[in-house]
């Protein structure tokens, strides 16, 4: 499904990345293992296209190379950031409903709208009544799992996960590790901590110096 | 960049964490080096109408720490932590109860300015202050316990550096330059100045660090207890380190202990509900330390 050849990564004329190449199939689980400040993440946004930082190589999505097409992988890859990326003066329904509507083809009824935040939200554990709160008022794991029902929303076949569980405690991390594994799409996990990919299962690890 | 298959990375990648031992108890009869009988606490507010609204933090709170041992303290958010160290520190003043500092009242120890000679804390962000050069924020901690002078000073931070495994170049650098577990070597450097050492208090010490860091930060507190005879008191959740080299746990809960003993037993056979959970959560990464556990147990 994805193929990623030759990417390089350079900021200020500096080489961050070099000779990157990976292999995903649909479904599939990778990690990308190192230590800080070795271009983890830069590699993840590249891949999802959210980066300022300039991008060489090939990045082949569906047999097509979308390596200079931003929003074409902006559309299709869901990035879970490591610090929370929710809108914090719209309520979390909102931010939902938002993907829901640019999701889809006709724009449902409000009716449907709400429907479809309450299944998201149950999918993710969260109680229904989340949808009137703001990002301020949920904890850090909280918000992770809004950020999942927003991928889910989304239909994305590439999930990127930076460093999700750095700050949450043993019993939250647990539980959100759970919720990333019930994912259908396929994952890239970018961590530090072998434990997560022990227990998310990852069959392939990149490791990055 | 390498890419290798989940057995082989986690052969090689997972910590290996059973080469760290917790420091051995002495036998012969010690005096704890501090004492909390019976504290309780509430804070107390005036709300908008002028009535007192108090709530109840910690109930009936007894511990004894002795000198060169290590303890750890789990707990979650809101469970009184921060509350029993302020009581540790006499920041703030009990409801009822004694806190005793080498069977002296911690109260008449603040008084007589002994007190921070003899506790120190390394809070959860090391609290190096950012606009200081690391040397002059060493050369501040000296200036306040010793009269030294600036050579002697000198020696002494020279010295401390080279203890916690850093080279002089950092001396002159911004506590922003340093990286995470550098920034936790200095705030350890800093605490272990203090000239009359008696208890360390380190809130969170792992959070925010790679592994094979944590590990180092590890031998390093080991090795200054060595020296220096502190007791040490770790606020964590990192249940898959803390077996390894603590003497004793205890689990704080909505402000009481609820558990208390050593590590090896509380993991064995968790009593209280919340410790069942966090036992639970972090089983993977026990697996390890269980295993040796349980053959050390039918060695002997």
């Amino acid at each position: 499904m994805l193929k990623v050849e030759n990417l390089q990564i350079l900021r200020n004329q500096k080489t961050i990345v070099k000779d990157l190449s990976l292999e995903l199939a649909k479904g599939e689980k990778i990690a990308i293992y190192g230590p800080s400040g070795c271009g983890k993440t830069t590699t993840g946004q590249a891949i999802a296209g959210i980066t300022d930082a300039q991008v060489k190589g090939q990045i082949w999505f569906y047999e097509e190379n979308r390596a200079n097409d931003a929003w074409f992988l902006r559309k299709h890859v869901s990035y879970i950031f490591q610090e929370n990326a929710l809108n914090p003066i719209m309520n979390i329904g909102k931010q939902l409903a938002e993907v829901i509507i640019a999701n889809s083809n006709n724009i449902p009824s409000p009716k449907e709208i709400q429907e479809l935040i309450g299944q998201a939200l149950s999918e993710v554990d969260l109680p229904e009544s989340f949808a009137r709160k703001y990002p301020n008022e949920c904890s850090g794991g909280e918000k992770q799992r809004i950020l999942t029902a927003i991928a889910r929303l989304k239909n994305s076949p590439l999930v990127i996960l930076d460093e999700p569980t750095a700050s949450l405690d043993q019993i939250r991390r647990i539980e959100i590790l759970k919720i990333f594994k019930k994912l259908q799409s396929s994952l890239i996990l970018i961590t530090h901590n072998p434990y997560d990919i022990k227990e998310l299962g990852c069959g392939k690890i990149l490791i990055m110096k | 960049m390498q890419l290798l298959q989940q057995q082989d990375f986690l052969e090689k990648y997972l910590p290996n964490y059973r080469d760290l031992h917790p420091p051995e108890v002495s036998k012969s009869s010690v005096d704890s080096i501090l004492t909390l009988k019976g504290i309780d606490f509430s804070y107390r507010k005036k709300n908008w109408l002028g009535k007192i609204a108090s709530h109840h933090v910690l109930s009936n709170i007894s511990l004894e720490l002795f000198p060169s041992l290590i303890y750890a303290l789990l707990g979650e958010s809101g469970a009184g932590k921060t509350t029993l160290f302020k009581i540790i520190c006499s920041c703030l003043k009990p409801d009822a109860g004694d806190t005793l500092l080498m069977q002296k009242d911690v109260k008449v120890l603040r008084e007589t300015g002994e007190l921070p000679q003899m506790i120190q804390i390394i809070p959860q962000d090391n609290g190096l202050n950012p606009s200081k050069k690391i040397y002059a924020i060493l050369d501040r901690t000296l200036k306040v316990y010793t009269k030294k002078n600036f050579k002697d000073r000198q020696k002494l931070i020279l010295e401390i550096i080279a203890k916690v495994g850093l080279t002089t170049e950092v001396l002159e650098k911004y506590p922003f330059q340093l990286s995470g577990g550098q920034k936790k070597r200095i705030a350890i450097a800093r605490s272990v100045l203090a000239p009359d050492l008696k208890l360390l208090v380190a809130d969170e010490p792992f959070s925010g660090l790679d592994y094979d860091i944590r590990k180092g930060i590890i031998q390093l507190f080991l090795e200054l207890q060595k020296q220096k005879n502190f007791a040490l008191l770790l606020v964590s959740h990192e249940l898959d380190i803390l077996p390894y080299f603590c003497n004793e746990v205890m689990v704080l809960h909505k402000g009481s202990i609820v558990e208390k003993g050593k590590p090896a037993n509380i993991l064995q056979n968790p009593q209280h509900p919340y410790t069942q959970s966090l036992v639970q959560a972090s089983l993977p990464s026990l697996e390890n330390f269980l295993a040796t556990w349980a053959n050390s147990v039918d060695g002997k």
